[in-house]
């Protein structure tokens, strides 16, 4: 990462705290913190692959999850996959978790929001986008993602895309920008839905994989 | 495709090359300034070393154009009679004229030393322009110390005789502004080309303008400047930590490290924190008795507390009528306070029944109520996952004082009283002593905090220190006026201390009204107490507050006694804080040593966390009585411990940088003064904050 000198300084002010003791809340924050830098710094194992994930997705797994909607999904930067448990609908918006606490929210299959990635997409407009895979092409469809800067400001970036079908079931939505492009791919299921994709987040996280887990 | 990306990314790179520091600790060459400008709100310190002059610099960009530095100087063999070496502080300031132009160079006026004792002191313009990406070419013309070899007569005589010859320093002390001197005397022409020669290494090369007159005097010859050419060499060995390495005058080889930051730059953008809970959408209503059972009632504030918790959140207190819900929260996990009341207000979808269709968000420091930020559930529901979800949530929130948000209120039932308490380890250090610049002790610290009941605490802080060298300092500089700070290394010397032990009562006396009275060991060295009042508009970016202490001194050991100076101080301050996040306070009043005057502050304030910032205070103490510094300033940075770990925290350390320690315009370091509590939790700063509600 950018500041993994300026993480270690932090780390080593930081020691001092770890032996911290009480049961003033503040305190507890601080030392699971620093646990998490420690991951983060040493050598980690590589996690399960998607192929992996799905594998070990027994109908009595899946039964444990009671029965929630399920996906399997891979980030690009870092190259980490986990399963998702669906964990809420709002409107046409289903939001879904990794267990480590990471959210993604699909509308119609498409990306609108991550949590907890870091970097994440606030809010994607992704209304045209749609219009277009439903009609299997588009061209000039405009696509807008927010983001937090440094400052906590809400930056938003706009890209023009093109949408075309690949092959029978696959749409590919082709973005640019003056400072990024990004060519998204979507499977399309029997019932005209996605059931799977591979679609931009942004700069530092590339691209997340995702796919649908039937029973 | 990836053609494409892969010329964005360079470009990037390009732009973002990293400038160089130069011996001083500010953007140059060698010894040289230039006309550039680091990216907005960089800091950087730099340690530098060459033939017998050590030194520290920390600079910070503070706005685009102009950027200011505190730099304290070791020079050896400084005094002919002992040989001692000499101690320094200076301060720099360089403003950008003009940005660089496809065909015009930037161009810059600086001020270095301008208010030390003018060791340093010299003031010039210069201009820089980029040929290309990789080689920068500066030219300039200097005075005072930049115009101290191959000097000619002084173009600005043309305004004026006065400009011919640059008076000698009549402040001994130091501290003052010596405009009378600025850009007189002979000027002398200075350059030099740096050159990126990769990524990670720069090549420079100066001519100098600096003769190091009193460096080489007799007595003090600590080296021989053969030439006044300088060359150097810059390596980026990670993201902004350079080593650099000189061969100057032709005699003497140097070194210097800098390390930059930047506050706009944090190791994770919106931070990793753990995701919110989504937000439940009401379905059809569910019967109407939900609300009115007190025992779903008190299982509903049972599930909304735990929900909190796992946030990071205290639920403090809960009203629920037919429609409405007030939540009082305690937010001890996010900086960025819009999403405390974001997840807050998530949770709420989660656990109140459906008729209710609007809730109050009360965030709550020391047992008061701080803003009440009213939301309603369908806007919720409606902004989620709008596109421009975080501004039109602002735009539909109420933002209101609190001051009546108690009342039939229910109060958790483990809140109140309550004990806390924790051990751990603590480092203090004493700064800018010429017989030890540093001193560090290390030790134990057992806090305890006990709320007795809303807005009522008792808090204590002993310290116990187990290795150290702060109590070896032997200075006893004379002072006209009442010890109040001058003998804190004396304060120092107790092994164990007890640093503060008080009772505080916090309270809304009315709307827009914030008060505070806290008794006891307020601080090290004094015992009293102190009461203060504060008015705050919630959606004003204006504050006044006022603040009235009796106290009396304490005895060195810091244990119970105290000794016999007694005094009343206090302040009047007011607050604005600007949209741009610039916090200015101007306050006036009495201070430690009975003396009246005024202070001024200026903060450049960061949503994440960060501050830096600078104060002065000017007192009826004549310069000459208050002694070295002539009058009491310092610098202050507080770094947020989120920026580096990127996950949610309010841990922040402070750094604050006191040159000198005088008695005059000294003020009482009591905990929790009501502004800070509320600032961030009150506009302007809530809505700058407001893009991490939805986070």
């Amino acid at each position: 990462m950018k500041t993994v000198l300026n993480s270690k300084i932090a780390l080593l002010c930081c020691l001092l705290l770890v032996a911290s003791c009480g049961n003033a809340p503040q305190q507890t924050t601080t030392i699971s913190q620093i646990g998490q830098i420690i991951d983060q710094l040493g050598p980690s194992e590589p996690g399960p692959t998607t192929t992996q994930i799905r594998a070990s997705l027994t109908p009595e797994v899946m039964a444990q999850f009671g029965n929630a909607a399920l996906k399997v999904a891979a980030i690009e930067k870092p190259p980490l996959s986990s399963v998702l448990i669906g964990v809420g609908q709002n409107g046409d918006v289903e939001t879904f978790t990794t267990p480590d606490g990471v959210s993604f929210s699909f509308r119609n299959g498409m990306l609108v929001a991550t949590r907890g990635l870091g970097a994440d997409l606030m809010t994607a407009d992704t209304g045209a986008s749609l219009r277009a895979i439903r009609a299997g092409q588009g061209a000039g469809v405009v696509r807008i993602h927010r983001y937090l800067d440094g400052e906590d400001q809400i930056i938003v970036r706009s890209f023009v895309c093109t949408i075309r079908r690949d092959q029978n079931t696959m749409l590919r939505e082709s973005c640019q920008s003056p400072s990024f492009a990004f060519e998204n791919t979507y499977q399309i299921g029997p019932q005209g839905g996605i059931v799977g994709s591979r679609q931009w987040v942004s700069p530092e996280r590339g691209y997340l994989s995702v796919e649908d887990i039937r029973n | 495709m990836s053609s494409v990306l892969s010329l964005i990314a360079s470009q990037v790179i390009a732009q973002e090359r990293p400038l160089s520091y130069s011996t001083y600790g500010t953007l140059g060459l060698i010894d040289m300034p230039t006309a550039q400008s680091a990216p907005d709100a960089e800091i950087a310190t730099t340690l530098s070393y060459f033939a017998g002059s050590t030194r520290g610099t920390l600079s910070f960009q503070i706005s685009p154009r102009l950027s200011g530095s505190f730099r304290y100087t070791k020079i050896d063999d400084w005094s002919r009679s002992t040989g001692e070496a000499t101690f320094d502080r200076s301060f720099d300031l360089r403003y950008v004229l003009a940005n660089e132009g496809r065909y015009h160079p930037a161009i810059a006026i600086g001020l270095q030393d301008f208010v030390g004792t003018g060791i340093y002191s010299a003031e010039y313009l210069v201009a820089t322009k980029n040929l290309g990406t990789d080689l920068a070419i500066t030219a300039g013309i200097g005075w005072g110390r930049l115009g101290s070899d191959r000097g000619f007569d002084n173009p600005f005589v043309v305004f004026g005789d006065q400009f011919e010859t640059r008076p000698t320093s009549r402040n001994k002390r130091g501290g003052q502004i010596e405009s009378a001197r600025w850009f007189r005397g002979d000027a002398a022409l200075f350059g030099g080309v740096s050159w990126a020669a990769t990524d990670r290494l720069t090549l420079k090369a100066e001519v100098s303008s600096d003769d190091y007159v009193q460096e080489r005097a007799d007595g003090r010859e600590l080296f021989d400047r053969d030439t006044p050419l300088n060359f150097g060499v810059d390596f980026e060995i990670s993201d902004g930590a350079h080593l650099q390495g000189y061969y100057m005058h032709g005699s003497e080889f140097g070194v210097a490290a800098t390390f930059r930051t930047n506050p706009r730059f944090p190791a994770v953008n919106g931070g990793a924190g753990s995701a919110p809970v989504p937000i439940r959408p009401r379905t059809a209503a569910a019967s109407a008795d939900l609300v009115t059972s007190d025992r779903i009632r008190s299982a509903t504030q049972q599930q909304t507390a735990a929900l909190l918790a796992a946030d990071g959140m205290e639920l403090e207190a809960m009203r629920v009528t037919a429609r409405t819900a007030t939540v009082h929260i305690r937010n001890m996990r996010y900086i960025g306070r819009a999403e405390a009341i974001g997840r807050t207000a998530r949770i709420l979808t989660q656990t109140l029944p459906m008729q209710i269709s609007q809730f109050t968000i009360v965030p709550m420091e020391n047992g008061i109520p701080l803003s009440a930020i009213t939301l309603r559930r369908a806007d919720l529901e409606e902004l989620e996952f709008a596109p421009d979800g975080a501004w039109q949530s602002y735009v539909r929130a109420d933002i209101s004082d609190a001051s009546s948000t108690l009342t039939e209120t229910v109060y958790a039932d483990d809140i109140y009283p309550r004990f806390r308490w924790s051990l751990s380890p603590f480092a203090e250090g004493s700064y800018f002593d010429p017989d030890g610049p540093v001193r560090l002790d290390f030790g134990l610290a057992l806090q305890a905090q006990y709320d007795i009941a809303p807005g009522l605490i008792l808090e204590g802080r002993v310290q116990q220190k187990l290795v150290g060298n702060r109590d070896e300092s032997t200075r006893n500089d004379p002072s006209t006026l009442p010890r109040v700070r001058s003998d804190a290394n004396i304060y120092a010397r107790a092994d164990t201390a007890l640093r503060r032990l008080t009772l505080a009562k916090y309270g809304r006396p009315g709307p827009d009204l914030y008060g505070r009275v806290t008794f006891g060991y307020l601080e090290t060295m004094f015992f009293g107490a102190s009461a203060e009042l504060l008015w705050k508009p919630v959606n004003s970016s204006l504050a006044f507050g006022v603040e009235v202490n009796e106290v009396r001194q304490r005895e060195f050991d810091q244990g119970f006694e105290l000794q016999d100076y007694q005094v009343t101080t206090g302040h009047g301050t007011l607050y604005y804080q600007f949209d741009n996040g610039l916090l200015a306070q101007v306050s006036a009043g009495r201070y430690l040593a009975g003396d009246w005057g005024s202070t001024l502050a200026l903060d450049r304030t960061f949503g994440n966390g960060w501050r830096v910032g600078a104060y002065a205070t000017f007192t009826d103490v004549p310069f000459d009585d208050f002694g070295e510094g002539s009058f009491d300033k310092g610098l202050r940075i507080r770094v947020p411990l989120q920026h580096y770990v990127g996950r949610p925290s309010t841990r922040v350390s402070s750094i604050n940088i006191q040159p000198i320690l005088r008695d005059g315009g000294a003020r009482l370091n009591v905990n929790d003064r009501l502004y800070e509590s509320l600032r961030t939790y009150h506009n302007p700063e809530l809505r700058r904050g407001w893009g991490r509600f939805w986070r």
